[in-house]
């Protein structure tokens, strides 16, 4: 198949038939994060670590197992001063990642 | 003749693509995330090398993809992506299986147990060439297979507030250029059931191949240099305990031989 050269304005002439490719070619995705309840994994583990185990937290220093996470679960003075979305994102945390 | 000769040079030159756009946190470990999306592509100008240039009539590109992301370990994550594609454009049309990705994810900085640091996550990720002919009028790749590598960093500044970056490189087979790409991401959650995004992402091809540029002929687009920026931002709504819904926007800023395409996308993402 033998096709021709273009020079920058002869090309113009053909563009229509090349730039759906070139389109296609870049297919911007808008997907790969996570989002709805594993978001909200992410975000508990950061509500625990930022608001719960910090240096001047209660639990600092503590090791988080399966029997500290029932504490935090049940223990509402522990997480009394989150907000109702933190608290939400926590409970998913420590549910899912200790299967309560 | 000639037409349909030019046709199948173009549609064997730039293959869809799936660009990276990950995530530094990874899902929760055992589960898995199942999304199912489509995005919309449509531009009326053309970056002609670095000129912009405008397109006779609207080009449209509509993607339909399905990904899975499954959390092996805390640290250990990975996930797969496939596509297909309709590409119309006056009254030349194309549609196709697009190219897969095969990912793993390796978190080796976890922001949780250092409180200075970000999340740091490498990823390594195979590109499998759609099962298209390439040898035929309505091909519309050019079986390129290839792997790609990335580093994302993330940090939750706090539990509501985010900011997320990659570098990433592609290597693929052929002549097809070589990619380095690079984005940077804030997120905001609203409440529980809404995340709002905002981000900027660029694509840096390593190609040096004008379109019309000297010593280009059709037969040459696997080489051609094409180079994006995009800014975008995206809403995530939690639709049911384990499904959200995303709606997002964005807009090529700047480019080189690529369209300057505005883009929406949708998508349902569910966790089991």
């Amino acid at each position: 198949m033998t096709l021709p050269s273009f020079g920058k304005y002869g090309f113009a002439l053909v563009l229509p038939f090349m730039v759906s490719t070139a389109l296609a070619s870049g297919s911007d995705s808008f997907g790969g994060g996570l989002s709805g309840e594993q978001a909200q994994y992410n975000t508990g583990k950061a509500v625990y670590a930022q608001k719960l185990a910090c240096p001047e937290c209660a639990l600092a220093g503590k090791t988080l197992d399966k029997t500290q996470a029932q504490q935090v679960l049940t223990d509402t003075g522990l997480t009394a001063k989150l907000a109702e979305d933190e608290r939400a994102a926590l409970t998913t945390y420590l549910k899912l990642r200790f299967k309560l | 003749m000639m037409k349909k000769k030019i046709v199948v040079a173009v549609m064997m030159a730039l293959p869809v693509v799936a660009a990276a756009d990950g995530s530094p946190w990874l899902p929760v470990p055992g589960s898995t995330q199942v999304s199912v999306g489509y995005v919309n592509q449509t531009g009326n100008e053309f970056y002609l090398g670095t000129e912009k240039m405008p397109l006779p009539e609207d080009l449209k590109q509509d993607t339909y993809s399905i990904g899975a992301q499954y959390g092996l370990t805390d640290e250990l994550a990975i996930d797969a992506q496939l596509n297909y594609a309709r590409i119309s454009f006056g009254s030349e049309s194309e549609s196709a299986l697009g190219d897969s990705s095969i990912g793993v994810n390796w978190r080796a900085y976890d922001e949780f147990e250092h409180a200075m640091a970000p999340t740091v996550t490498l990823r390594a990720a195979a590109l499998i060439a759609g099962n298209y002919d390439v040898g035929k009028l309505d091909a519309i790749g050019d079986g390129a297979s290839g792997v790609e590598l990335s580093v994302l960093a993330g940090k939750y500044l706090t539990p509501k507030l985010t900011i997320a970056g990659e570098l990433g490189y592609r290597y693929r087979s052929g002549d097809v250029p070589n990619d380095i790409w690079f984005g940077a991401n804030v997120g905001y959650s609203l409440a529980s059931f809404v995340s709002l995004s905002a981000g900027y992402s660029a694509t840096r091809s390593q190609g040096d191949l004008d379109i019309g540029g000297p010593g280009f002929s059709p037969d040459r687009f696997p080489e051609v240099r094409e180079d994006r920026d995009l800014i975008k931002v995206g809403a995530s709504f939690t639709v049911a305990p384990r499904t959200s819904l995303n709606i997002n926007y964005g807009t090529v800023v700047s480019g080189r031989n690529t369209t300057k395409a505005n883009l929406w996308g949708f998508s349902v993402a569910t966790s089991f």
